[in-house]
């Protein structure tokens, strides 16, 4: 294949452009005496760290921006200089300062709580033009809870889906589609641990509780060196802090769901906690109803979810920070069969632990160390008469990094670290018993991996013009024992069986993952930027059924399964206007994935196979161009988001080895979100989303066999749904209220104009092939298929009572 | 519940079909805003193929039907069965060096009562209903069939261990597959036990299977339950089995009962007999790419958002359908009162 000697020849060029620019900044650095201003930006009321503010100096046009934890730092040439710091939704400053010596300065900037057309020089929104990077987007938790959501549940990827190259899968479905890659390809992250079930109820609800979420990053192209194992997306989701200055509760009270957080100092200014929690009572509504129906035989049944988040911040010095975070978060279903001779009782759920450690090593250098743990479980316990069957999986990881972000003068900004993760992988364990009799099945074992990763970045200005974001990801993959690997022939009796010690190593498999990027600044407001990367993932989820369900397995790459390769080529033109009021783009993007994974068309999954036994292995493209508008001033703010895409997949085992549309292709997407706040009490919203359909395998013609017609399937994803629309309102009301105290009460619509849109879509047999006998005694002996339809969501609307409510000190509050 | 639609199985080989249909109807029963609508679909006609439902056992002749794949929106009624049926084809049965010519015998040139083509209808899956005239079910099978069917000599049956190669020229169409009957395995016994929680006057029993798994892997049975003169009915949720679970076991199984398609049966009674009744169950050993047959086709999830589409593994080269080798074997237990 003449790709994978272009691949390596890329490599190393990327590498010898790396070196090149390292040298020629380490040349520069020598020239003049420079010092570095550094430090943090927080919030003034809350203490809570910025991600993202900007410090720009403006004798020189440049600036820099905060990190996740709010750290920012500039290396100058000696002199004196006036800084604006600025953040979206905040007052911005302006400040003098003289370099002399290496400076610490903290900024604390208070909110601005209308948002004005005010024109303030925001490098945050000249990022749009500015940066190198491309396909980036934030998200912050007030954006996501001005738009109208499902049920009044505020949900972070649901907003995300709302972006051009951005789908969701659909309702009830927790998986999203980015830039025609699989649910599977997307890193979500939280607070830095892995999260590999983002949603609740399949999907109609995202594990995240909007109270406990400060911002969410999306990268869907051109992923930084710093970030690897999935090959589309990476969403970075970062936890509140917890206020380090006062006391205060916030929640809301929905028809579906409620939830409540709390947070505040422990010693102020110095460590902080925050808690969060949120359950439904679907459970309390539905048990009656179920009680109703059927003579009280349905009663008993039940499901329910809920989320905790902690975390714990301690500020020790002005160099040295710790926070701890957790995520506690599970579903539960309980069934009953009148009779109580069929019963099943399926947990589910994600867990996290996360610690870190900033460390300010010098103005300059900035580290983070993370440790963190999580999982996801899944449990399925059934009885059927006396046989009692339990089926468990789930997949754990221990994880490790160090990252460093180094500014050694302005116009370079570097950053480097190293990853290693260790994870199990434990498939469907099924024990039982039978009437004194217990089995298991043979595919026990657990399978284990080590994950190493390093990598180096360096985002520089070439010229005034050109700036170029370079950057090498290297990465490995360890297949480990102990495990034994049963071989099957085509018969499907046992050949051979292959067994592994504990921590030898089965199979390996490492990459070299160059990233790249570059901006090339036409005018003061516009720019054409472009980037090429290259992603190694090393584990799957490979799903058999149509929507992600909780049994779903995540599966590392082994003997058999090779990792998943993505190659992306992008290139935008960017433009903002009005003196950035108005950021647009347009983005065309190529993907090349390789190494795609499916389940074979005859493969039904079973407990007592290893499933990569079931997997064939494919190819799949994708392209498509985003168009970007949005508006992010004023009282009337919003975006319009529209994405033309094609995604292919080639398998040679699917489809007589012929080009498919993958089901996940939708030719349009088009997104509109608009908010207005009609006066400081009334603010109201509104979301329309278009989307092509689906696609889906339906059958082609049908043969009788034993007196039942069964199907004969047409090409693979023939078949598109009707196209998807929904229109969703919000109205919100801030009830008038004291200082610290805030309420609203927030209605939204969802799908107001009351569409079906489809669910899924199946041939219904009506009649028999010999006649049924139809209440007048008559036979019916026509039998045909007539296709259905089922929708999941009519028009919806909801209610719910947000409250916030803070006091600066408990004893205070208890003698007022 | 239906019989046919998803229940749960004694089989634990494909535990999926449960979770899935738990899943399906814990979707049912919360969201319960859903709305179902028929819409018109533009499905282009697929490629005519043909079908073939073959079998053959220890001891009894061959059958074959032989059908062809019809288009979604023709109407298939009782009055045009007979155009689905194909006519005059030339099918051979080669074993060893032996090859034997089949003959085409069709209900309606029978010289049979009624009732004995009700019975023979039954046998593959048509519920003759009085209301109507007996569809005109053909089969293709020995020269001498109706003799060996009256109870005189059969000049072909099938043997144990034996592979019969299959080959079918119609329709200017070849179709080719070969089929073995395995050696018969059987069980142990068949045993009683009541309903869990079961009242004291109660009327129901549960049915066990108990047997012995052999040690090496390799064994698939397809099974059928009968009560008192009812015909044989295949379990609604699987009716095939493999040995992959329990190899070298003693284990106790209930035996999943069967129903004809379409029955509503409540569900706190499902899968149980009734005390006084007379279960026999035919346990058929078969070879693995029957069970492959048998096992996809009846896991096609067939366009619920829970499962994919399974392309049914068919044996037969050319077509579609199934041409199985089974050996069989007949056990009974009278419930007692």
């Amino acid at each position: 294949m003449g790709n994978k000697s272009t691949l390596i020849a890329f490599r190393f060029s990327i590498l010898v452009v790396l070196f090149l620019s390292c040298t020629f900044s380490l040349k520069a650095q020598k020239t003049e005496q420079k010092f570095t201003l550094s430090g943090y930006m927080k919030d003034s009321t809350s203490g809570e760290s910025m991600l993202g503010a900007t410090v720009y100096v403006v004798e020189l046009g440049k600036g820099a921006a905060s990190n996740e934890y709010g750290f920012y730092s500039i290396t100058l040439p000696a002199g004196s200089y006036t800084l604006k710091v600025a953040y979206l939704g905040y007052k911005a400053q302006v400040h003098q300062v003289i370099m002399d010596k290496e400076i610490r300065k903290n900024f604390a900037l208070s909110s601005n709580a209308i948002v004005t057309e005010e024109v303030v020089i925001n490098a945050e929104r000249k990022a749009n033009v500015e940066s190198s990077q491309m396909g980036r987007q934030e998200i912050k938790i007030e954006q996501a809870k001005a738009i109208p959501a499902l049920m009044g549940e505020i949900d972070i990827l649901k907003t995300l889906q709302l972006l051009p190259g951005i789908a969701g899968a659909g309702e009830g479905n927790s998986g999203f589609y980015v830039r025609g890659g699989g649910p599977d390809q997307n890193l979500v992250l939280l607070d830095e641990a892995v999260v590999y079930n983002t949603g609740h109820l399949f999907g109609f609800f995202s594990v995240f509780n909007g109270d406990a979420i400060k911002n969410t990053t999306v990268i869907k192209g051109g992923m930084p060196a710093k970030y690897g194992g999935r090959i589309s997306s990476v969403v970075d989701v970062g936890m509140k802090e917890g206020n380090m200055k006062k006391y205060e509760v916030e929640g809301g009270i929905g028809l579906i769901a409620s939830r409540l957080t709390v947070q505040g100092p422990i010693v102020k200014d110095k460590a902080s906690f925050i808690v969060s929690g949120r359950r439904t009572y679907i459970d309390a509504i539905t048990s009656p109803i179920l009680k109703g129906i059927d003579g009280g035989r349905w009663g008993g049944n039940g499901y329910y979810f809920y989320d905790l988040n902690a975390k714990l911040n301690w500020r020790i010095s002005d160099k040295d920070r710790v926070y701890v975070s957790g995520y506690f978060g599970r579903d539960v279903f309980n069934f009953t069969a009148p009779g109580g001779t069929f019963g099943f009782n399926f947990p589910w759920g994600n867990r996290t632990v996360t610690a870190r450690w900033n460390h300010v090593y010098s103005g300059k250098l900035f580290g983070n160390a993370t440790f963190c743990y999580n999982d996801f479980e899944f449990t399925a316990n059934t009885n059927f008469q006396d046989i009692n069957f339990r089926v468990n999986s789930n997949v754990r990881e221990f994880t490790g990094k160090l990252d460093f972000d180094y500014s050694p003068i302005i116009g370079h900004f570097m950053q480097f670290g190293a990853q290693y993760n260790y994870h199990i992988f434990t498939p469907y364990r099924a024990s039982g018993s039978s009437g004194g009799v217990s089995f298991n099945n043979t595919n026990k074992e657990a399978k284990r991996a080590h994950e190493t990763a390093i990598y180096f970045l360096d985002d520089f200005d070439a010229t005034r013009w050109l700036k170029i974001n370079i950057g090498v990801r290297g990465s490995m993959f360890n297949f480990v024992g102990p495990f034994s690997k049963t071989v099957f022939d085509e018969r499907g009796t046992a050949v051979d069986t292959l067994h592994f010690k504990k921590n030898e190593n089965i199979k390996t498999y490492w990459g070299v993952e160059p990233r790249l990027s570059a901006r090339f600044k036409l005018g003061s407001n516009n720019s054409i930027k472009l980037g090429v990367s290259v992603n190694n993932q090393y584990v799957h989820l490979v799903s058999q059924s149509n929507t992600t369900l909780p049994i779903d397995l995540w599966v590392p790459s082994s003997l058999k399964v090779k990792p998943q390769i993505g190659i992306q080529y992008a290139v935008g033109y960017f433009h903002n206007f009005k003196d950035d009021m108005f950021e647009t783009s347009v983005e065309v993007y190529y993907k090349d994935m390789r190494n795609q994974i499916e389940y074979g068309e005859s493969a039904v999954g079973q407990i007592t196979v290893d499933v990569e036994d079931l997997f064939t292995y494919g190819r799949g493209y994708s392209t498509g161009a985003e168009f970007f508008v949005k508006k992010a001033l004023g009282k009337f703010t919003g975006w319009v988001g529209y994405t033309l895409a094609w995604t292919w997949r080639k398998f040679p085992e699917i489809n007589n080895g012929e080009t498919f549309l993958a089901r996940y292709d939708r030719r349009h997407d088009l997104s509109v979100v608009a908010m207005y706040e009609i006066s400081k009490r009334w603010k109201v919203s509104a979301t329309f989303v278009f989307s092509s359909g689906q696609r889906t395998t339906l059958p082609t013609s049908f043969y009788i066999h034993e007196g039942e017609p069964r199907f004969v399937y047409g090409k693979r994803n023939w078949y598109q749904l009707p196209a998807y629309h929904r229109l969703d309102l919000g109205f919100t009301y801030i009830i008038p209220h004291k200082r610290n105290y805030y309420s609203d009460i927030t209605v939204s619509v969802y799908n107001a104009y009351n569409r079906l849109n489809p669910y899924f879509l199946y041939m219904d047999p009506s009649g028999d092939v010999e006649g049924k006998v139809k209440e007048s005694g008559v036979k019916d002996p026509d039998f045909k298929f007539r296709a259905k339809q089922v929708s999941l969501f009519p028009i919806l609307p909801s209610i719910t009572w947000n409250f916030k409510f803070g006091f600066t000190d408990l004893k205070k509050k208890k003698k007022g | 519940m239906k019989a046919g639609s998803k229940q749960w199985a004694v089989s634990s080989s494909s535990y999926f079909k449960y979770i899935a249909f738990g899943i399906f109807l814990f979707m049912a029963s919360v969201v319960s805003t859903s709305c179902t609508k028929i819409v018109d679909v533009e499905i282009p006609k697929g490629e005519e193929k043909m079908a073939v439902e073959g079998t053959i056992e220890v001891g009894r002749p061959p059958i074959i039907l032989l059908t062809t794949s019809q288009g979604f929106f023709d109407n298939i009624n009782i009055n045009n069965l007979g155009a689905y049926f194909v006519h005059d084809a030339k099918i051979t049965i080669t074993t060893g060096s032996d090859t034997i010519a089949l003959t085409e015998f069709c209900l309606n040139d029978l010289p049979a009562t009624d009732e004995q083509k009700k019975q023979l209808l039954q046998t593959f899956g048509y519920s003759a209903d009085s209301a109507l005239p007996i569809p005109n079910v053909c089969v293709y099978s020995i020269p001498d069939l109706i003799n060996c069917i009256l109870g005189g000599s059969c000049s072909f049956t099938g043997k144990e261990e034996t592979r019969y190669d299959l080959r079918i020229e119609a329709k200017d169409k070849v179709l080719t597959s070969y089929t073995t009957i395995p050696k018969a395995i059987g069980i142990d016994s068949l045993t009683v036990r009541p309903r869990p929680n079961a009242p004291a006057d109660d009327t129901y029993m549960a049915v066990y299977n108990n047997l012995t798994v052999p040690k090496t892997f390799g064994n698939f049975v397809r099974y059928w339950t009968k009560r008192n003169d009812e015909p044989y009915y295949l379990p609604g949720t699987q009716s095939v089995w493999d040995d992959k679970l329990f190899i070298g076991l003693s284990i106790a199984l209930p035996v999943e009962r069967g129903y004809p398609r379409g029955a509503n049966i409540k569900p706190e009674v499902y899968s149980f007999f009734e005390k006084g009744d007379t279960v026999t169950m035919k346990w058929s050993n078969i070879d693995s790419r029957s069970y492959d047959f048998y096992f996809t086709l009846e896991n096609d999830g067939g366009g619920s958002p829970f499962s994919s589409p399974v392309v049914v593994k068919s044996n037969i080269d050319g077509g579609l359908g199934v041409w199985a080798g089974l050996a069989s074997q007949y056990y009974t237990i009278v419930i007692p009162k």
